[in-house]
């Protein structure tokens, strides 16, 4: 692995009173300049760490460190880290470009440098020519990009976002959705964002941390945690997912119902039970391999895409097919269903 | 139009009620400050006024009354600001018992606690018989019959307004704001001065005008406490009112005294303004 | 309801031709409660086609605005008031000239009590005295003088800005041996001599509770109430009455100009005026009584006037030309005595 910029180990969290910890025992490491995404339900712990990285919450145990130095000791105005707040946390009674400059100010820069570097942070965020204005005449987009030039402008080790799209209507929310990656991008900073929309973190992050109840169930690479989830909890988070129970009965081939023998990808012992993932959409018409015969038990037409459930004996599958102009399968017809052996994943033993 | 009608009708038993009790005593202060009879409302003169404003007396009780009032003022709101802010601040489940608890003091009536600072101040009170009996001292000091008195009562009577005042006026706080501060670099002093004292300015000095404009108009603590040795516009207008039974006198400077303070009010909330936009 | 309203009227037109009622309006407390006993009652007995009704108020101040409030249909008959209010009252007409014709004890009042052309007329007077703590203070003070002992540093309550002030200044003026009508700086010379005694001038609750309590030595109050609490209070608190003598706060009595019952309230006037009823409520309540004809036994006299020394020095004061000048004095005292002290 590259340099380990940020690395959190064995971190716990228990909020005084509380009976379980709400972070628990978590551990990964970000190299530099990467965006990882925190993603998960309500609740799952994903603002506790970001707060502990930030210093704002002390950890009941574990270490944080940068540069592979120990930050736990260093209070928060020490710790040189960027946060972007949910409701962005500006100073009301400050203009914009006061509020930019409040982190220099704090770092003895003198004023002339001050006013350039704010005026860069300005560009950065295509707030030009309104560093003038009080915070309340800003549109929410651009307190958006205020607050990201405020934490950016003092030029973090770390840059950590707290849901920071979640308070934008749905257009905006794509477009600062690229202009966040692109900024990251620019400036080269290391950061961590915490959402729990799987669009946003697949779209943004470089790696996802998915989280569930406080613990980490898995760490990886958009394409990772989409393809091959090792949990059925990632699996099931993260897009939709057809979960079949089968044994296996050859290296990489199991015995499903309604498919007889599928092959899959990963690795399990002849005879154990296991438990496969197919996504609906990898699901095709016809086809030779894992082929699935089975009834239209229920069909959706949504222009794009059709959705139909399959059933053949005890199993049903889902299944999104493109659309064409021919012929499509109706309700109570009989059709054959294929999916490539690399799309079938082996999540693990059969419960 | 309908709406217009109904809402007319609605603001009457409110309009009513301040005609009542806030226009017509006003309107009959007014009549009777012009009044050439000291107690019935007939003629026309100005003599209550220029007997009040040509009387040195008369100025230096509106200087004690000012004095009073921005002492009070002042120690109320510096020693109300910290109590309201760890009230404003705290995430303790006790903190609307505790808030309960800072603004009790309004539940019972301003002479009884007048009384109770008399018990505490005098010179038999438990501080003096403290002092005297761990022979620190040996007469007493002179904490109350005395403006020192009517100071210290006064602050404590009308602290809980002060704290009410500041509570409401905290709105714009937030920890998350001393969060994003703190992250940005601000140490807590810093936090402090740039963040939480300008975004509470706004409910201190609500906080100070309220108990000024109390402390100035106040007169049965100054009366009390003071040992008759206070006088302030509340206390002169009383014993005119009630001693002398010269009530043009005292309606002519009720009037001042509320001329003069409405005016420091509006001025006051005028900058106040300016200060939150 | 109106039909009722209208067979009450005729039951009471009927029943009781001559049924009369007097409403009065005076001191509350323990004056009140004398002064239905000693005063009333004997009347009512008298007279007992007569009603007599008293209202307690708060102050002679309330009194008084009461009285004006209702100046153009008045429900009150009587009004007991403190004299300097009283004259107030007369400026303003709110009473009607007495004669001896209607009221034929008004002729063994004094001169001195027969105010505002018979408006009004004074009918008690109670002596302003010095108290004392009996429990600290061991030798009773025994003079105006003693006042400005400097034993009794800050153990002194003196409430002057009021009629108390106003009853001082003409005793002080006196035993500088000057009259109060020609100049009253000898008294406030002598105010300020034991200003710095003073512990409050405002005492609080009362001018009695502060020696009750032992928070000062000396208190300058009315002697009546105090006579009370030293019989009712287990005689903590003694009356010291100067041998130089005192004035009495005076109380006048006065025929509401428009009384609803007028004939009545002359009656009434006539009685709490006679000597009985001033011979009797001076007993009980240790008021010095306004009748020339009323004679008080020996020990009486001495609980509300003092010893014989202190008798023959009692002194009346001319109200009516106190009247013009109260303001004014008690201007001078809270300026030129408390202010400074
Ligand atoms: N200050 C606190 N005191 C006690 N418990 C807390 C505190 N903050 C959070 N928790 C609890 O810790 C758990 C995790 O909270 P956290 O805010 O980290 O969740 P989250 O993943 O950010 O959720 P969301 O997506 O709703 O923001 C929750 O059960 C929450 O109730
Ligand atoms: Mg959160």
């Amino acid at each position: 692995m590259t340099e380990r910029h940020v690395s959190v180990e064995n971190l716990v969290k228990t909020y005084p009173g509380a009976a379980k910890p709400s972070v628990d025992d978590v551990s990964f490491s970000l190299p530099r300049g990467e965006m990882l995404a925190l993603l998960g339900p309500s609740g799952c712990g994903k603002t506790t760490i970001l707060r502990m990285i930030a210093g704002l919450v002390e950890p009941t145990s574990g270490s944080i460190r940068l540069n592979g130095r120990e930050v736990s000791g260093i209070p928060v105005y020490k710790r040189n880290m960027g946060m972007v707040f949910q409701a962005y946390a500006l100073f009301p009674h400050m203009t914009v470009a006061e509020n930019i400059a409040f982190g220099l100010e704090m770092r003895g820069i003198a004023k002339a440098d001050r006013a350039a570097k704010v005026a860069r942070a300005l560009d950065l965020v295509k707030l030009s020519g309104l560093g003038d204005r009080r915070i309340t005449q800003l549109s929410g987009g651009q307190q958006q990009r205020c607050a990201i030039a405020r934490s950016l402008v003092i030029e973090p080790e770390l840059l950590l976002l707290d849901e920071p799209l979640s308070n934008l209507d749905a257009k905006l929310r794509d477009e600062m959705r690229d202009e966040i990656r692109e900024i990251q991008g620019r400036t080269g900073v290391t950061a961590i964002f915490v959402t729990h929309d799987q669009d946003e973190a697949l779209s943004m992050a470089d790696r996802l941390a998915v989280m569930s109840a406080g613990r980490l169930e898995q760490i990886g690479t958009p394409r990772q945690i989409f393809d091959r989830p090792e949990t059925e909890f990632v699996a099931s988070f993260i897009g939709a997912g057809n979960f079949l129970n089968g044994r296996v009965t050859a290296a990489g081939e199991a015995a499903v119902d309604g498919f007889g023998a599928l092959r899959f990808v990963g690795d399990a012992a002849v005879g154990q039970d296991v438990r496969l993932m197919v996504r609906p959409h990898r699901l095709v018409m016809g086809g030779a391999a894992n082929s699935f015969t089975g009834t239209v038990e229920h069909i959706v037409y949504r222009g794009q895409i059709l959705t139909m459930t399959v059933r053949a004996g005890e199993t049903r599958l889902q299944a999104d097919l493109h659309t064409h102009a021919g012929a499509l399968p109706e309700k109570g017809q009989t059709v054959t269903l294929g999916v490539a052996p690399e799309d079938v994943t082996f999540i693990g033993r059969a419960a | 139009m309908r709406d217009r009608g109904l809402v007319l009708a609605l603001l009457i038993p409110g309009l009513l009620a301040m005609l009542a009790t806030f226009i017509l005593p006003m309107a009959w202060l007014l009549r009777a400050s012009f009044s050439t009879s000291t107690m019935v409302q007939v003629g026309f003169t100005l003599d209550h006024y220029r007997a009040a404003l040509v009387d040195p007396f008369y100025w230096k009780v509106a200087l004690n009354t000012l004095t009073l009032g921005l002492t009070v003022a002042g120690v109320a709101v510096v020693l109300a600001y910290p109590i309201a802010l760890f009230l404003a601040r705290t995430t303790s489940r006790w903190r609307g018992v505790l808030t309960a608890l800072a603004v009790a003091p309004l539940l019972t009536s301003a002479v009884v606690r007048t009384y109770g600072w008399m018990v505490i101040l005098g010179d038999r009170g438990v501080i003096n018989g403290t002092l005297q009996s761990l022979s620190i001292i040996e007469t007493p000091l002179r904490l109350s019959n005395n403006s020192f008195g009517a100071t210290v009562a006064l602050v404590e009577i009308l602290m809980p307004y002060a704290i009410l005042a500041m509570l409401a006026g905290f709105g714009r706080l937030s920890v998350q704001l001393e969060e994003a501060a703190a992250m940005l670099g601000a140490n807590p002093l810093r936090v402090f001065w740039r963040i939480v004292l300008p975004l509470s300015l706004p409910g201190v000095l609500t906080g100070a005008l309220l108990v000024f404009v109390l402390a100035i108009s106040s007169f049965v603590t100054p009366r009390l406490m003071g040992g008759g040795r206070v006088f302030v516009l509340g206390t002169e207008v009383f014993s005119e009112a009630t001693v002398t039974l010269n009530w043009s006198l005292a309606a002519a400077l009720s009037v001042m005294l509320l001329v003069l303070f409405s005016s420091v009010i509006v001025i006051y909330q005028r900058a106040l303004r300016r200060l939150e936009a | 309801m109106k039909a009722i309203t209208l067979t009450l009227a005729a039951l009471l037109a009927s029943g009781g031709a001559y049924a009369q009622e007097v409403n009065v309006i005076g001191f509350s407390g323990v004056f009140a409660d004398n002064y239905q006993k000693f005063i009333i009652e004997p009347f009512e007995a008298a007279n007992p086609g007569i009603t007599v009704n008293y209202q307690p108020s708060k102050n002679s101040a309330e009194t008084l605005a009461l009285l004006t409030r209702q100046a153009a249909n008045p429900t009150i008959d009587v009004a007991l008031l403190d004299i300097a209010v009283a004259i107030k009252a007369n400026e303003a007409g709110l009473f009607s000239q007495l004669d001896e014709a209607g009221v034929p004890n008004i002729a063994q009042a004094p001169d001195w009590a027969r105010v505002d052309e018979d408006r009004s007329v004074a009918f008690s007077q109670d002596n302003l005295a010095i108290l004392y703590n009996t429990e600290t203070v061991t030798e009773p003070p025994t003079s105006w003088n003693d006042l400005a002992d400097p034993k009794y540093k800050g153990r002194i309550a003196a409430k002057l800005g009021d009629t108390r002030g106003v009853i001082l200044i003409p005793i002080l003026t006196k035993m500088a041996g000057g009259n109060y009508k020609d100049s009253i700086e000898p008294a406030i010379e002598a105010m300020n001599a034991f200003g710095p005694n003073v512990l409050t001038w405002e005492p609080a609750p009362d001018c009695y509770a502060v020696v009750q309590s032992g928070e000062v030595d000396l208190s300058i109050c009315w002697n009546g109430r105090a006579q009370y609490l030293h019989d009712t209070q287990g005689g903590t608190i003694g009356v010291a009455a100067p041998v130089e003598g005192s004035i009495g706060q005076t109380s006048a009595i006065s025929l509401v100009e428009g009384s609803p019952d007028a004939e009545a309230a002359k009656k009434f006037i006539d009685y709490a005026l006679g000597a009985e009823a001033q011979g009797t409520f001076a007993e009980k309540s240790f008021y010095g009584p306004v009748n020339t004809t009323v004679e008080l036994a020996p020990e009486v006299a001495q609980r509300i006037y003092g010893g014989p020394e202190a008798q023959a020095a009692q002194m009346t004061l001319d109200w009516q030309w106190v009247s013009g000048v109260y303001s004014q004095w008690i201007q001078r005292i809270n300026r030129e005595v408390i202010a400074f002290n």
